[in-house]
């Protein structure tokens, strides 16, 4: 009995000293350096920013600049992407940029803030879209529907399935995270009167204006439907009925990638240019601007470099130097790259009008150029230059001459790989030895590697069409 | 393990039998002879039979034996065996003598507790404190190296203050610590590197950066008795989880009774010289330029490369041999002083000691300054108090190295032979409007780096330790110890204006101020009792506390107004951020020994941890060890041989917390980059920004568990002339915690979860012995041999890859599932079946397309051999390190070729080379030349494939090598007794085949999992050491 009292006082020792111990510990597994909470403001500027990481000069970005030859690559890395070396690990970061932080971050937002603050989800849809729309230019088709749970569902959401590009673009599509759909309900959300919290200075787009994010809203819609042009689902009155809605007054209405001062601030043309230089403007791009004497080149290509501040690029697939850098108008520290434009969406306006009303589509193809050389010069357009490429006429308007000059004022932005894809205008010489120009990029290595659902096999051709090239029936 | 249970379950059985056979008792006690105290635990045994007692806690014995026995044999490690006539004694007393053979075999264990060494189940070494001083090593972590078996040291570089990293038995984890836990008398201490970063830097700051030192050096080696190296989980359970992977026990110098003095003064002096020990060799014939065409750098900025004209010849350029000029001799200057006193009550020890270091590299300083006082008092007859404090003050003036353009190494031997860097005058380097003389309009003056770019860091730290034993009755001890351990460091960088490393060359300056508190206590009450006749226990239950904080703010401004003034108010762009953890720990352990007869000697330990780390879900866990071990000399007859033998077996495990903050999503700032650029991050034109960590938190975390076996014999030749020692070890990690790559379309590109499995395998050896030993010529040898085997087993389903830390895109260290952890992953050349490289049809060699293990930073084997001459007084001591195997990955020398600044580079100018291999079209010999700069710049270029850049980082150094005599001074005078002069050196031979800087190196230091990488890495040295010391 007594050894029985000894063991019990001895146990009951035991279990206060270890709840003691429990207690000594409890308490500091919450990390004081990283909060469980954001507010909806920093949620809205980290998307924006990512968002100017991905259309603001990074690697999609030079992608696409070297793929349409707008630039070339004279050095380490970006020579690898001029010869279409192009691997499955060489856009992991731009991947996740879209995935693991501009998607799930506006999930976030949308969840957190949506239902009191719809103006914000609002904000959010659009760059969602926006998002989503370069991924499923970019590799086809992505995961969207059934991704971005890792979060909720842990292990059970760790290999989300793949959506066709069809069932993100097609005006047909049942999903209802269409890409359309989408910019619908923020469209609704925009006209919603009750928000807790309204978007201020932490939106760096538009500053909290929602009409500017209606017409933002409107302007990729028009873009998105545009891009289905090869498509028997297009409709051009669709496209020009998106235009109306957007009641555009001018280059005001752009959206822009915002660009900062400071070191983390910086245009990412501009930091490429000065922490790599691997890359040059291209001859593909400046011959042609020189020919024409057009006044935006000194703005487009910086001469600095060269040996008697010359216009010239070097011949795509070649590595001289001495060339042209990038240009101040989309490659100095602060220069904005738009998102959608106002020029870019004259120049949709013209070729949605081309086929039936050439009148109105030489109409908007002049305000397009002219408010481009003047938005990129900051002056008045040259008369000689209005002559020659500003003042078409429904009789010599030409669907060649539209997506030419698309492709010189969209200089530094994605969508002019979109565009050449699509049209195939202008027509450029693929790298020697090459047959073509690749369409896509392929499935990313981490994808394939980690995500039971990536297709299988994974999509290394990168010279596969798009669905909405429509190459095959065409 | 099984022959071993059954062995013992015999000596049970027998003893039993024969216990019952008595007829007479004698009794008695057993006392020391240096102070007639009685000795427990002495093994009495009637000679001829396995029949015997140990001693009570007072030496009293009582024992049964039989009519025939003659006579008692006492024995008691350390101690001489006593073997008496019983005749018709009915009580004997002994006294014992302590023996000089097996003399000071008591080793200090975990938690400070002292153990015969004979009684330990597992491996330990041990390492004079004298041995350490030696050394002339300021950081007392780089002392000890090639003098413990399994023990593995990277000092990062030979420039004053730089880190060195630990290694024991291999890595025991993937992502977490895996050095050796730190222990100064009995209280772990706060070893870490870390290296400032500011919160909006994306990459690994390691990889750049300044060499900062692990926070060891701030012990003075002057201070320190004796090492203990505990191997091995089973050494370290008691430790807990943060001793996984071994503990390295200092313990400090103390006071003692000075018959007929109030104290005792010792001082000593060292002066060092330290030089460059190696450098890749470098050309110096062909100037700046490309194609045989001189680029200066009034030429539009200029060129890096050294592909220009042969200086000399149709151009009046000039040869430099700037590496050779910029380098200087290193001085060091080291005072100490000490002082003991007290009577047998009562003692103190005081000291204090001084070191500065003027660097090999300009402008390069290392100072610390170490006060120390320590006593301990017999307060009551039954306790004890005692406590030692050190304050120390650490500065240094450190320099930039690796992969930045403010690097030193990176500007220096990238140099062009035909720039003069240093320039004309005191300050050549720069223009007279003060702008730096550039060669490239990219890279940094190196002497500007080094006088305008200074890093510095001030650590003022107190360490410091209380305790308290109470001898509460005979056979029941309490003791308490709290210690506590706090430093600040006081960073700042500077770029002055014109700097090429800020974003913008606009001057930029940094603060960077880090406080460390850890607060440790333990209670153990210990009981010891003579069981039965025949078994002698000791139990101690323990609890011990520990709690950590830790703070880092960083500061910086950019944009300078004023040049060469440093203060934020100067500056127009601001940036700040900061970092803080707690972490803390409760636990309660036991430890049960139990000694049979001296012979056959059990331990079990178990430890019940709980730890801040794990988040509600589960707080605490439990891990246990055992070990066997059993001294068989005991069972056979007494030899002139073989005086001792022991061999040992044991099982232990031991659990790893996750670090902080894991089992929680938390959001973050993020930051935007592509590799390429430093990215977008925020405060972003004023706003902050927060988005998900990319890490998904895992809520349920399990420890890590490290699990190993262990199997050693330890023996005595020749009385005691020759020892060995043989352990063999098998630690099985797993649980392993990965970051777990998910797909990122997933929101997130990691997981943090259990799932990597990992084993370490190896032997180590010790033999010392005296291979001459006469009454004025002793020659000593003692040599150490191991060797680890790591392999990943598992990391995650479907993940066989996976990088451990982030690091260059042409080299990651990777854990690669059937090859060593730390592996370097690079690109290969494509290869045929046969293994020879693919050339293609111009001459080139091909990278393959995948890349894969190229190469592993760990040794074969290391061994270590020790040469002690003594003749009269005089000793020499030479101390041999070798390394067998172990890639270095060679950055520096892949780009120097491409730069055309190396050797080789120039040896065959304007010839054409050939690749060695087959045209992957014919399979033929490659006939196909290429131009000597094509050749050094896409097959031995950085530009070729990374594995041609690792190379075998096999050595064989002279380590040390002292002269030392001591002239007795007491028959001159009365005030100084002795003085000791000895000439020693460090690092004054080496041998190697690594085509750059010394292969002991480290560009990410002692903070990083990261081991082998050269990439601009700072220089090792040799170093020439005079010494004096004298007793007063």
């Amino acid at each position: 009995m007594k050894l029985y009292i000894k063991l019990g006082v001895f146990l009951l020792a035991i279990s206060v000293i270890a709840a003691s111990c429990s207690k000594f510990v409890e308490g500091e597994d919450i990390s004081p350096n990283d909060p469980q909470n954001a507010s909806a403001a920093s949620l809205l500027s980290a998307a924006e920013v990512g968002l100017f990481a991905t259309y603001g000069g990074g690697q999609l970005d030079r992608n696409a600049s070297i793929m349409v030859q707008h630039a070339t690559g004279i050095s380490d890395q970006m020579i690898e992407v001029t010869r279409y070396n192009i691997l499955e690990g060489d856009n992991v970061n731009e991947w996740e940029l879209i995935y693991a932080d501009i998607l799930i971050n506006t999930n976030t937002l949308i969840e957190k803030y949506g239902e009191q603050s719809p103006h914000y989800a609002g904000i959010a849809r659009v760059i969602q879209a926006l998002a989503i729309g370069v991924a499923t230019d970019y590799w086809g088709a992505v995961p969207w529907t059934d991704a971005l749970r890792g979060l909720k569902d842990n292990e059970d959401g760790f290999n989300p399935f793949y959506d066709s590009q069809e069932s993100i673009l097609s005006p047909n599509s049942n999903s209802e995270l269409a890409l359309q759909t989408i910019l619908d309900q923020a469209l609704v959300l925009f006209n919603a009167s009750e928000n807790i919290y309204t978007p201020g200075a932490d939106d760096f787009i538009h500053g909290g204006d929602i009409d500017a994010w209606i017409k933002t809203a409107y302007m990729v819609k028009a873009r998105y439907a545009q891009r289905l042009s090869n498509r028997p689902e297009y409709d051009a009155s669709v496209v020009l009925g998106y235009l109306t809605s957007a009641n555009l007054t001018g280059t005001m209405d752009d959206a822009n990638c915002i660009f900062g001062v400071a070191g983390n601030e910086y245009n990412q043309w501009f930091a490429f240019q000065n922490d790599r230089g691997y890359m040059r403007m291209c001859e593909t791009f400046i011959a042609p601007l020189r020919e024409n004497n057009d006044p935006r080149l000194p703005f487009f290509a910086d001469s600095s470099g060269t040996n008697q501040d010359q216009y010239v690029g070097t011949v795509y697939g070649e590595l001289t130097t001495g060339t042209c850098s990038f240009g101040p108008y989309f490659a100095s520290k602060t220069s904005p790259i738009p998102l959608v434009s106002y020029v870019e969406m004259k120049f949709i306006e013209a070729e949605a009008k081309f086929a039936t009303d050439p009148g109105g589509a030489a109409d908007a193809y002049n305000e397009a150029v002219i408010q481009s050389v003047e938005q990129v010069t900051g002056a008045e357009i040259p008369e000689d230059f209005k002559n020659e490429f500003a003042s078409e006429t429904s009789a010599t308007i030409t669907h060649e001459k539209i997506m030419t000059q698309k492709y010189y004022a969209l200089v530094g932005q994605i969508e002019v790989y979109a565009d050449w894809r699509r049209t195939g205008i202008p027509s450029l010489t693929p790298y020697p030895g090459a047959s073509a120009i690749p369409f896509r990029l392929p499935t990313v290595l981490d994808e394939r590697l980690y995500n039971t659902n990536a297709p299988s096999p994974p999509v290394s051709d990168i010279y596969l069409p798009l669905w909405w090239q429509n190459l095959v029936t065409k | 393990m099984r022959k071993i249970t059954i062995l013992l379950a015999f000596l049970f059985f027998v003893g039993a039998n024969l216990a019952n056979a008595q007829t007479r008792t004698i009794s008695g006690k057993v006392t020391g002879s240096s102070d007639g105290a009685g000795i427990p635990g002495v093994t009495v045994q009637v000679q001829g039979t396995t029949l015997g007692t140990v001693t009570d806690i007072d030496g009293n014995y009582s024992l049964d034996v039989p009519p025939d026995a003659e006579s008692l044999v006492f024995k008691y490690v350390g101690m001489k065996t006593v073997v008496v006539t019983i005749g018709d004694q009915k009580t004997i007393y002994v006294t014992m003598e302590t023996d000089a053979v097996i003399m000071g075999e008591v080793v200090i264990t975990a938690l400070g507790i002292s153990r015969e060494k004979k009684s330990l189940g597992y491996s330990v070494q041990e390492v004079g404190g004298a041995e350490l001083s030696e050394s002339g090593q300021t950081n007392a972590i780089s002392g000890l190296t090639g003098k413990v078996a399994g023990l593995q040291i990277t000092s990062s570089a030979g420039t004053p203050g730089a880190s060195s990293r630990i290694l024991l038995r291999g890595a025991s984890t993937f992502t977490g610590e895996n050095q050796p836990l730190i222990v100064v008398d009995g209280v772990p201490i706060d070893n870490t590197t870390t290296i400032t970063t500011a919160g909006d830097y994306p990459y690994n700051m390691g990889l750049t950066g300044v060499n900062n030192g692990n926070r060891a050096l701030d012990i003075n080696p002057e201070d320190i008795e004796s090492v203990t190296v505990l191997k091995g989980p089973a050494a370290a359970a008691l430790y807990g989880v943060r001793a996984g992977n071994g503990a390295i026990v200092y313990t400090t110098k103390k006071g003692s009774a000075t018959e007929g003095k109030t104290i005792k003064l010792t001082a000593s002096y060292q002066f060092q010289l330290n030089q460059v020990n190696k450098l890749p060799e470098l050309q110096t014939e062909y100037a700046q330029g490309s194609g045989g065409v001189y680029i200066p750098f009034e030429d539009n900025g200029g060129t890096s490369y050294s592909w220009g004209p042969k200086i000399g010849v149709d151009n009046d350029l000039k040869s430099y041999d700037n590496s050779d000029e910029f380098f200087e001799n290193g001085i060091g200057n080291t005072w100490n002083v000490s002082a003991i006193g007290g009577n047998e009550k009562t003692n103190f020890r005081a000291s204090i000691g001084s070191t500065t270091q003027d660097g090999m590299i300009p402008n390069s300083k290392f100072g610390r300054t170490n006060v120390r006082l320590s006593g301990s008092s017999q307060v009551f007859p039954k306790l004890n108090i005692g406590g030692s404090i050190n304050y120390s003050n650490t500065t240094s003036t450190m320099v930039q190295n690796g992969s930045n353009i403010s690097g030193v190494m990176l500007s220096l031997l990238r140099t062009p032979p035909s720039f003069n860097l240093k320039g004309e005058g005191d300050n050549g380097y720069m223009n007279p409007d003060g702008t730096q003389r550039q060669y490239f309009w990219l890279y940094d003056n190196t002497y500007w780096s080094v006088y305008k770019n200074p890093f510095t860091s001030e650590v003022n730290r107190t360490m410091g330790n209380l305790n308290v034993t109470y001898n509460a009755l005979d056979w029941f001890d309490i003791s308490y110890r709290l210690g506590a351990d706090f430093y600040s460091d006081s960073r700042e960088q500077l770029f002055a204006i014109g700097s090429m490393d800020p974003p913008s060359p606009t001057g930029q300056i940094e603060l960077n101020n880090l406080t460390s508190k850890v607060l440790y206590s333990d209670l153990l009450l210990t009981f010891k009792k003579k069981l039965t006749e025949t078994i002698f226990g000791s139990l101690i239950l323990g609890n011990n506390l520990y709690q950590r904080e830790f703070d880092d703010v960083y500061s910086r401004g950019r944009n300078l107004a004023q040049a060469d003034f440093y203060n934020l108010s100067n500056a127009s762009e601001l940036y700040t951020s900061n970092y803080s953890e707690t972490e803390k720990s409760a636990a309660l352990f036991f430890d049960l020994t139990l000694d049979y007869k001296s012979t056959v000697y059990l331990e079990v330990t178990g430890r019940n941890e709980w730890a801040s780390t794990f988040g509600p879900a589960k707080d605490n866990f439990f891990y246990p060890s055992a070990t066997l071990s059993l001294v068989f000399t005991e069972l056979i007859p007494e030899n002139n041989i073989l005086t001792f033998g022991k061999i040992r077996g044991g099982y232990a495990e031991v659990g790893i917390t996750p670090p902080p903050y894991k089992t929680r999503t938390y959001f973050t700032s993020p930051i935007f980059t592509d590799g390429f650029t430093n990215g977008l991050s925020f405060p972003y034109i004023g706003q902050n920004g927060s988005g998900y960590s990319d890490v998904l938190g895992n809520d349920g975390l399990k420890p890590e568990k490290v699990a190993g076996l262990e199997f050693g014999i330890d023996l005595r030749f020749l009385q005691g002339r020759i020892n060995l020692d043989l352990a063999y070890y098998n630690q099985k990690s797993s649980d392993l915690l990965i970051y777990r790559p998910i797909a990122p379309s997933t929101g997130f590109t990691d997981y943090f979860s259990n799932s990597g499995e990992m084993v370490n395998k190896g032997v180590e050896i010790v033999l010392s012995g005296s291979i001459i030993k006469t009454k004025d010529f002793v020659w000593d040898l003692s040599v150490n041999f191991a060797k680890n085997n790591n392999e990943v087993l598992k990391l995650v389903d479907g993940v066989d890859e996976l990088s451990i830390e982030s690091a260059f895109v042409s080299i990651g260290s990777f854990a690669i599932v059937g090859d060593s952890y730390g592996a370097f992953y690079g690109t290969k050349w494509k290869r045929n079946e046969n293994g020879q490289m693919l050339i293609d049809d111009s001459g080139y060699p091909i990278i393959d397309p995948e890349r894969g293990f190229v190469g592993n930073p760990f040794p074969d084997w290391q061994m270590g051999i020790r040469n002690s001459f003594t003749y009269k007084g005089i000793t020499l001591t030479a101390l041999l390190d070798i390394r067998q195997g172990g890639d270095v990955w060679g950055g520096t020398i892949a780009r120097i070729h491409r730069q055309g600044v190396s050797q080789a580079s120039a040896e065959h100018r304007g010839e054409e080379l050939i690749v060695p291999g087959v045209n992957e079209n014919t399979g033929e010999a490659n006939t196909e030349a290429i131009s000597n700069r094509d050749y050094y710049t896409y097959y031995k270029g950085d530009f070729g494939a990374t594995e041609e850049a690792v190379f075998d980082g096999s050595w064989v150094r002279l380590k040390e090598i002292s002269l030392s005599y001591r002239f007795d001074l007491s028959k001159y005078n009365n005030l100084v007794k002795y003085a000791d002069l000895s000439v020693s050196g460090n690092n004054l031979w080496l041998s190697t085949d690594y085509p750059g800087v010394d292969p002991e190196t480290s560009l990410t230091g002692a903070g990083s999992n990261i081991g082998g990488f050269d990439y601009f890495n700072n220089p090792g040295s040799k170093t020439f050491i005079f010494g004096i010391k004298l007793g007063f």
